[in-house]
């Protein structure tokens, strides 16, 4: 896997690289955690820009609706089937290798792994916590069953406290340890609950800093 | 489309399900239109454009960044990103033709203050980008709206080419922090 593009993922967003530079960084955040969960915020901040402007210029155009993917004259699909078949091809080509994996089973930290085989084979939705002293966003598996929780901003090697309100009930799901310069990733399994509320808790400060929603 | 929907959706391209892409092509393909017209003002440029981002979206299909930021943001994206490369490869060529033959001709690269006129509905965006440092709001308005490259940015801001990506890297953080609290 090629170094993480930290520095380039919001230009990619924004439009600011070259074509080359956009390959890169779409492959690389295809199988880097991490990078995929920046990358889905960049993403994000774009498409709420985005929907503000094309709505008065979407209003200006002509455009079919609904046009079939395989319709029309002017469809390169339809120009050059092939290309279908090559990119499904290269797709159904693509393995995604798994290793180094040590996830130690029930509510327990393991700060710093990244849970590859968790986000390959899961389906997850993501809560961006809001607050003071550092941005957190906490993934979770639509089923419940994990949580991965990254972080940026926070005091620098500082230790926190991540609680989940589940059935009104609120219980702590672990800690993690923010990295020198204030980042951190944690991963967390337990069994299949619906979350209600999760909270950021700065170790021995009592006061809540982030929470969701 | 409702959040069930959604993840339903990528279930089934990830699956491999040709007819996922082609739901995905019917509930999208008029707004990435809309982005990719924008930038081109071209139908026909338009349309190869936002095919282009399909097919990307059917390559990276069991990405993780599809699954994390879903399939309307990251099309979003793409297809901007693709039409600023044709627009980029048109402004290339239109210099080149222009070297060549020393004389005057008319692009099709859209006017800049058009754009930005065209997003004035979107005050809350303008709001969100008006509460950046003035160096975050001026590479935002370069890169987003004028359509510059890092290497430009840095150039015509006379910046470190490093500056610039930092700069760019905390302004869409914090552009993407307001916005999501306006949304909630």
């Amino acid at each position: 896997m090629m170094p993480h593009p930290h520095d380039e993922i919001e230009a990619f967003a924004l439009g600011s690289l070259d074509e080359a530079a956009c390959r890169r960084v779409l492959e690389h955040a295809d199988q880097c955690p991490t990078c995929a969960v920046v990358l889905a915020d960049a993403l994000n901040a774009v498409h709420m820009m985005e929907a503000g402007g094309e709505r008065a210029i979407a209003q200006k155009i002509s455009l079919g609706d609904s046009r079939p993917l395989r319709a029309g004259s002017g469809n390169l699909w339809a120009r050059q089937p092939w290309r279908l078949l090559q990119v499904a091809a290269i797709a159904a080509a693509v393995l995604i290798v798994v290793g180094g994996l040590n996830i130690i089973r029930g509510m327990q930290t393991i700060a710093y792994t990244v849970p590859v085989a968790s986000l390959v084979h899961s389906h997850f939705t993501h809560h961006a916590l809001h607050g003071e002293g550092g941005n957190v966003k906490v993934i979770q598996d639509l089923n419940g069953r994990w949580l991965y929780l990254v972080a940026d901003g926070l005091t620098p090697k500082a230790r926190y406290n991540l609680f989940e309100t589940v059935n009104g009930d609120q219980r702590e799901v672990g800690q993690f340890v923010s990295t020198n310069s204030g980042e951190a990733t944690a991963y967390w399994e337990q069994g299949p609950v619906r979350i209600q509320r999760l909270q950021v808790v700065s170790v021995g400060t009592p006061s809540t800093l982030l929470r969701w929603p | 489309m409702a959040p069930a929907d959604a993840t339903d959706l990528v279930t089934r391209l990830i699956s491999g399900d040709p007819t996922a892409l082609e739901d995905a092509y019917r509930e999208h393909a008029r707004r990435c239109n809309a982005i990719a017209y924008k930038i081109l003002r071209n139908d026909d440029q338009s349309r190869d454009v936002v095919q282009e981002a399909f097919l990307t979206l059917w390559r990276h299909r069991e990405g993780l960044v599809v699954r994390t930021a879903g399939i309307a943001p990251w099309l979003t994206v793409v297809t901007r990103n693709a039409a600023l490369a044709a627009l980029r490869s048109a402004g290339a060529r239109s210099r080149r033709e222009e070297r060549a033959h020393t004389s005057d001709m008319k692009t099709d690269a859209p006017d800049p203050a058009d754009l930005v006129s065209a997003s004035v509905d979107a005050s809350r965006v303008r709001r969100a980008i008006a509460s950046l440092s003035a160096e975050q709001q001026t590479v935002v308005e370069l890169a987003y709206f004028r359509f510059m490259t890092m290497s430009q940015i840095a150039e015509t801001t006379q910046t470190p080419l490093g500056t610039v990506k930092r700069r760019i890297q905390l302004a869409l953080r914090h552009l993407g922090r307001i916005l999501s609290e306006q949304r909630s």
